[in-house]
């Protein structure tokens, strides 16, 4: 489906988001006396998107009119490779569950359980091995925090083991 | 210029600085040669390792990560058909056949030879071509940095990805996103929505780190890697090439790395464009291009000597004009930025000694490349069966590391998640990422020049269109617009009418 609709899903979300850009710079002041300010570059940006995301819409209701009215439209090409959406959002989740706590509970013990989890999600059912993995990420958050920490000077967070 | 290359050397012939290009070259080879990690990545997460070096140090290793990443990716070419890198597609169209007629062995010794030559030869143009550019843009004022803004923005539109549509606007949305903090010239706060955090705008290397390595992630994590135990069985021996054969490819190791060279140069694109444009370029060329595909090590040279040439090629436009020739030399100017430097033609005044510390790394980096390879050769394919579901999470951590490492702070992390999830419905809806980069990249220099032209003029934009360089810049990007615009017509229509057909 985003194969066939992709490109019209897309250049309609653009050119909504082009108005709302377009709209939103009415706000920006002119600070100085010049020809064009501070709203200029937006407006050409948003005025840009919308055009183009236009120009995308158009070719694509075409070819989709031109595949329509081919009888026995071959509608399933073939390849149509499945999305584990389940591994995906997950994946998602974990980063944002990550970040955000990456300050108050620390790098060491977050980025842990991150590899952990992360690793889990993305093995085979018959590669998991908690332990194996638990090992792996102890040793590579270790790793990379006393690395970065001692000789690189990068402060990550060490938040409750602080 | 002898002198200073000289210097060059001096600066980077110490113990720390080889290395760190060793380890460079070592590392960046395991990253091309690893299908799914790229020299971009590489580099993205090699950065925060250089934030306490010395700009020298930090540039030697990044130098090697850079060659090392472009040649790594034709052992797993030869050998099992799989390009590790995405510049050495058309290595795998003669490498494999040659490999399975067992001459895995004089496949390799061709293309590591031939990528040595390409590198040095495009290090030689380097080295040629920037500092007299340089001195050239020194000259240049607003009017003709707006113009070249342009040019390189529309050209990268053009070129990168299939849907000359798509790539515009892809280069939009990498402007609008560069808009976000404070405007130039009155410094009014745009679109930071409250966060002050936004004030100076998005960090590149978040940025870049999130389109290159996180969406990688994710694309990785959609399709559930798949374990794909392989018994890889391949025997290498052989390594000689009659004297004879070699030369015999001279003219067509001159064409592919002039090509890659010149490809190099173009801003946004290198390696990945270079090998096929290469290869199509000598089977065209060639007595005998039904051989072509077959095994001939012709192939092999035409793939290899322009992938490797493009890394010089890519290097001019960072050093005399401060536009990056392809993504990981986007990398690299966030590299530069973030020990104070600011590339483009001040760099050779500012810091002469880095710009050629930075060549003087090149080569060697390019001569540690040839040994390594032919060393490490069985070494290195072993690492192939490192599983990508361990390497993966690993990769992600060190790419936070990378992103908070710049200010210390957890927001570049949000945001190279935020860059790195867009990367991903990019590529889902078939839009390139590299306009994205270039337009970020290019934008405010766009911006900042034309207002600052115009404030020169008083709000006359004839000057724009009158001064020569400026003006010529220009007249470039309309024609090269127009040829696309007309070629991409006639292909469609071509492809409409072989549908009414």
């Amino acid at each position: 489906m985003v194969k066939k609709y992709g490109d019209i899903y897309a250049s309609l979300f653009l050119m909504i988001s082009a108005v709302v850009l377009y709209i939103s710079t009415f706000s920006i002041k002119m600070l100085t006396v010049s020809k064009i300010g501070s709203a200029f570059a937006p407006q050409l940006v948003a005025i840009g998107i919308f055009i183009f995301s236009g120009i995308l819409l158009r070719n694509s209701l075409k070819e989709l009119k031109n595949k329509d009215t081919k009888e026995n439209s071959n509608a399933q090409e073939g390849d149509n490779p499945q999305i584990n959406y389940a591994c995906l959002l997950g994946s998602v989740a974990l980063m944002i569950v990550y970040l955000l706590l990456l300050n108050s509970v620390g790098f060491l013990i977050m980025t842990t359980g991150y590899i952990v989890l992360q690793i889990s999600l993305l093995a085979d059912k018959s590669e998991r091995n908690i332990l194996k993995f638990f090992i792996i990420a102890v040793i590579s958050s270790v790793a990379i925090y006393y690395i970065f920490r001692s000789i690189f000077h990068v402060m990550l967070p060490s938040g409750i083991l602080g | 210029m002898l002198e200073m290359l000289l210097a060059g050397f001096v600066s980077i012939f110490t113990f720390k600085s080889m290395s760190l290009i060793t380890l460079g070259t070592l590392l960046g080879i395991i990253f091309g040669l690893i299908p799914g990690l790229t020299a971009t990545m590489a580099v993205a997460i090699c950065l925060p390792i250089t934030y306490g070096m010395h700009p020298i140090e930090g540039m030697a290793l990044l130098m090697g990560l850079y060659i090392g990443g472009v040649s790594g990716g034709l052992i797993p070419a030869i050998l099992l058909k799989i390009p590790g890198t995405p510049s050495c597609i058309s290595t795998t169209f003669d490498g494999y056949p040659m490999a399975q007629k067992g001459e895995a062995g004089k496949a390799l010794s061709w293309s590591i030879i031939v990528s040595f030559i390409g590198g040095i030869l495009s290090i030689i143009v380097l080295i040629l071509i920037a500092p007299p550019l340089a001195k050239l843009a020194v000259k240049f004022g607003p009017y003709e940095y707006f113009a070249i803004a342009i040019f390189s923005l529309t050209l990268i539109a053009s070129l990168a990805g299939d849907s000359l549509v798509k790539g515009i606007l892809s280069g939009f949305f990498g402007v609008g996103f560069s808009l976000v903090g404070f405007a130039p010239i009155d410094a009014y706060p745009r679109f930071t929505f409250g966060f002050d955090e936004l004030d100076g705008g998005f960090n590149l290397l978040p940025v870049l780190i999130g389109l290159f390595a996180v969406s990688e992630i994710l694309l990785a994590a959609e399709s559930k890697y798949k374990s794909k135990k392989q018994n890889h069985s391949f025997s290498i021996s052989g390594y000689g090439i009659p004297l004879k054969e070699f030369f015999g490819q001279t003219w067509n190791m001159i064409r592919s790395s002039a090509i890659g060279i010149a490809i190099g140069i173009l801003p946004g694109i290198g390696g990945g464009t270079a090998n096929i444009i290469a290869y199509v370029a000598a089977k065209n060329q060639s007595k005998y291009p039904e051989k072509f595909g077959t095994g001939i090590p012709d192939g092999i040279v035409a793939s290899e000597s322009s992938n490797n040439s493009a890394t010089g090629g890519a290097l001019v436009p960072l050093i005399s004009l401060g536009i990056p020739g392809d993504t990981v030399t986007a990398m690299l100017l966030g590299g530069l930025m973030l020990h104070g430097l600011q590339p483009g033609p001040l760099l050779f005044q500012t810091a002469g000694d880095v710009v050629y510390g930075i060549f003087a790394s090149l080569i060697v980096a390019n001569v540690v490349m040839v040994i390594f390879l032919y060393a490490g050769m069985k070494w290195f394919v072993k690492c192939l069966s490192v599983p990508q579901h361990i390497l993966l999470p690993i990769i992600t951590a060190l790419c936070v590391v990378g992103a908070y490492g710049v200010n210390n702070r957890v927001f570049d992390v949000g945001a190279l998640l935020f860059f790195g999830i867009l990367g991903y419905i990019m590529m889902k809806f078939n839009f390139s990422v590299i306009p994205l980069v270039l337009g970020f990249i290019l934008g405010p220099i766009a911006e900042t020049n034309l207002r600052r032209g115009l404030m020169l003029s008083q709000g006359d934009f004839t000057p724009f269109l009158t001064e020569p360089i400026a003006a010529g810049f220009l007249l470039v990007t309309v024609f090269s617009v127009a040829m696309k615009v007309w070629k991409s017509r006639k292909q469609r229509k071509a492809a409409t009418d072989a549908i009414d057909m």
